[in-house]
């Protein structure tokens, strides 16, 4: 099946080798990703983790000190010219001119990207922000909810073909990240490639596939639903006479064969399976591997 | 190119930032005032406007080097200048972008101390006298916004712009030839202060000044401030870093 999924599918980010060290921290370690064309990739991983760090190497924003990037076929850094036209980048803090309005701030994007009309596109995006009321509002003034949202609209607002979004929802609130992440949706069917970053278990489900970072090293990549395979489920059974517990591994196989010694005789007259989630499995994850 | 992008962006910083924009247009002419009345404390016949027409220089010199380096740090500390970076500005871009965005408010701060200065001293000049100080004037906000651009590269915060302070707005007060003649000190003195622009904008604004405009010193003076501006901004632009 993997096969036949890397057949079709362009490679939007092949990340090789990749390492990169500040002067005695190793933010990241040989790192390797391959991320396709359409995807939405969520990254994934404790503070620190070089979740940051590696959306900065693939934008070209650092110099890497080991390894080979390309990003839609290009050098990040030796071809970045090129890139930066058709990549749009969010960075974690909002990164916006606080004595401009919000249709400054993104017009200013606009114009650096050769938009001929930066102020109707400004307008246009923040309007499918739920800015529309805040075109005129200074910076400053606004909550960190719409602040992200107006650093959004000057990543999204030429129509970038690969998004990089290092934690766009932190501080939105519930509704607003869920019309959000329907648009990263639409824009992913769209065929733009998606990538990032996120504390948020809820949001990783949501992805095509998930990255699990760990002090620089990527330790899982995967669809959310084959890492949640790779985690347990209790299986609590209960007869007239007694209760136990069995703890097996959530992959569908396992699970079958667990029951199938059972054949579900009728003595059995409950059956509860507590699974875990996602978040349970990326902790044992990180756990596992600092073992 | 994107530096008219830039610089139309930073004139919409300075407009929004009433306070600031206030601040640096008005503090101006309070210091030339009191300039008059520490002047009216000196015995008559003292040539004030050896001093006063050379201070003008110095207020464009020191606000334009501090408002720029504060505002670039500020674009550092903010991000939005990784921001532009990875979307495609050119590091030369943003330089002349700030270069020319705050060429207006320089020059508008020059513009109004001179008015200001030659009114409150009663000094009166030929034409070609006045279009010289301006000349100056609009090369020395140059050469400051370049020098704030060049300083911001070592200054990961706001407050770490200050230490800066006296070493290039105090000390060259000293050095370059607008308290005292610099041919007076220390040889080592002397040449130390040839390091610091601000000498060639003092030197053209007394050279302005000079009987009939002494027009070979002006144009000499204005040719060290022409190399420094080039200089800065091939060193702003080599030192300015793209990537971590």
């Amino acid at each position: 099946m993997i096969i036949i999924y890397n057949s079709y599918m362009n490679t939007a980010i092949s990340v090789k080798n990749l390492g990169k060290k500040y002067k005695h921290v190793q933010a990241l370690d040989n790192v390797n990703v391959e991320i396709f064309t359409g995807e939405i990739t969520g990254l994934v991983g404790p503070n620190g983790a070089g979740k940051s760090t590696l959306i900065k190497a693939i934008v070209g924003a650092l110099n890497p000190t080991s390894g080979k990037i390309k990003v839609l076929g290009l050098d990040p850094i030796k071809k970045r010219w090129d890139l930066r036209k058709k990549i749009g980048y969010m960075p974690q803090d909002p990164a916006l001119y606080e004595d401009l309005t919000t249709r400054e701030n993104v017009a200013f994007f606009a114009r650096i990207h050769g938009i001929s009309d930066p102020k109707q596109r400004a307008e246009k995006i923040l309007n499918e922000l739920d800015l529309g009321q805040r075109l005129k509002s200074v910076n400053h003034t606004l909550s960190g909810g719409m602040k992200k949202r107006v650093s959004l609209a000057c990543s999204l607002v030429h129509d970038p073909e690969l998004l990089l979004l290092d934690e766009p929802t932190a501080a939105l609130d519930p509704l607003l990240k869920r019309n959000l992440w329907s648009r990263f949706k639409q824009m992913s069917e769209q065929g733009k490639t998606l990538f990032i970053s996120t504390h948020l278990m809820d949001e990783a489900m949501l992805c095509d596939k998930v990255i699990l970072l760990r002090e620089g090293n990527v330790i899982a990549h995967d669809t959310p639903r084959n890492l949640i395979a790779r985690g347990n489920s209790n299986l609590h059974f209960k007869t007239d006479k007694k209760e136990w517990k069995e703890k097996v591994s959530a992959e569908g196989t396992t699970m079958a064969k667990a029951l199938q010694q059972y054949g579900l005789s009728k003595e059995i007259t409950k059956l509860d399976i507590d699974a875990e989630s996602l978040e349970d499995v990326m902790i044992s994850l990180l756990n596992d591997k600092k073992e | 190119m994107k530096v008219f992008i830039i610089a139309k962006r930073v004139i919409q910083q300075l407009i929004h930032d009433k306070r600031f924009l206030g601040f640096s247009m008005v503090v101006p002419l309070i210091i030339a005032y009191f300039l008059k009345l520490f002047f009216d404390t000196m015995p008559p016949g003292f040539p004030v406007e050896n001093y006063v027409v050379p201070f003008i220089a110095y207020i464009v010199y020191f606000l334009t080097f501090l408002l720029t380096a504060l505002l670039v740090v500020q674009e550092r500390v903010n991000d939005t200048l990784n921001r532009m970076l990875v979307n495609g500005v050119k590091r030369l871009d943003i330089i002349l972008g700030y270069v020319v965005g705050y060429l207006g408010l320089a020059f508008l701060q020059a513009g109004l101390v001179l008015v200001e200065v030659l009114w409150i001293f009663d000094l009166s000049y030929e034409t070609n006298a006045i279009l010289a100080m301006v000349g100056t004037l609009f090369l020395q906000a140059v050469v400051s916004v370049l020098l704030g651009i060049f300083i911001s590269i070592f200054a990961r915060k706001e407050a770490q712009v200050i230490p800066f302070i006296p070493l290039l707005v105090v000390l060259p007060a000293f050095l370059s030839g607008f308290l005292t003649d610099t041919a007076l000190l220390p040889r080592w003195a002397e040449i130390l202060g040839w390091i610091f622009p601000l000498k060639y904008g003092i030197s053209a604004m007394q050279a302005a000044i000079a009987p009939g405009v002494d027009t070979t010193e002006l144009w000499t003076q204005l040719g060290y401030l022409g190399i420094f501006l080039v200089g800065l901004t091939i060193l702003s632009a080599i030192t300015f870093k793209e990537r971590d």
